[in-house]
């Protein structure tokens, strides 16, 4: 897997995944991303469009580091899941806990607002 | 031990380690291509696979000595992929899914994979044979004609 962030003008933190986020997938780009999400507050949006395939250890990340995230009171949502890695999200119920957006703008236009409200 | 080009059944054997799994993906979705299986198909079998083999080399083969042994073929209008192992006994249709996250602070992170097996596949069957743990999951297709 690979795994490219970039900060937005808005200031939010896009986080671009790419490849199979299988146990093999996983072990490439944990640490990165931990180090990115798990270590301060942000408003990240992590865009799947490019993640092909979730097994149950990719839930397990995305869970880690949006359970981090919260924790230092930022937000983290997914944006424009692949339709075999949305119905995963759904089936474990991750998308009723972590908000997925269809597309980055959307994802990012929310965060905004939400932080903004808050 | 790989498939035949075109053959309606194929065999694969592959060691307990998970560095193994890129192999069989690529074995399912060639066996996948050779019956002209729906996309769909084909990736639900290779989630499926994943998920039934990542927890054998975790749980029940975890020291990596010990073989795996794939077998996909037709069960008249259902792909069939067989998985035995000889760890010990275990029928993944008894483990309960987990309950359903109400935040991400109280979520489980594990224990997703037998559901995700339920979910994407269209049967589970198991049997405890000889030593080894037999499991077969069924997809619904049409077979080539």
């Amino acid at each position: 897997m690979d795994l490219r962030s970039e900060q937005l003008a808005d200031g939010v933190e896009k986080i671009s995944l790419v490849g199979r986020m299988d146990s093999i997938g996983g072990h490439d780009i944990d640490m990165r991303f931990a180090a990115l999400v798990a270590t301060r507050k942000l408003l990240a949006v992590v865009d799947m469009s490019e993640v092909s395939f979730l097994a149950s250890i990719g839930i397990r990340t995305l869970v880690i580091n949006a359970r981090a995230q919260s924790s230092r009171g930022g937000v983290m949502a997914l944006a424009n899941p692949q339709p075999l890695v949305a119905e995963v999200l759904k089936m474990a119920g991750i998308d009723t806990i972590i908000p997925v957006y269809p597309d980055v703008d959307t994802a990012c236009s929310a965060l905004m607002a939400a932080a903004e409200s808050r | 031990m790989s498939s035949i080009d075109g053959e309606p059944q194929a065999s694969l054997i592959v060691g307990s380690e998970l560095r193994e799994l890129p192999r069989v993906s690529a074995w399912v979705h060639d066996w996948a291509e050779q019956q002209h299986l729906p996309d769909r198909v084909a990736q639900n079998l290779d989630l499926c696979s994943v998920e039934v083999l990542t927890n054998i080399m975790t749980y029940a083969c975890s020291d990596g000595a010990q073989r795996i042994f794939l077998h996909l073929g037709w069960q008249g209008e259902d792909v069939a992929l067989d998985v035995e192992d000889e760890g010990g006994e275990f029928d993944p249709r008894q483990v309960p899914d987990p309950p359903r996250p109400t935040s991400v602070q109280d979520a489980r992170i594990g224990g997703w994979g037998i559901p995700i097996v339920r979910h994407f596949s269209d049967g589970v069957r198991y049997r405890h044979e000889d030593g080894r743990n037999c499991l077969t999951l069924l997809f619904r297709a049409s077979p080539p004609h």
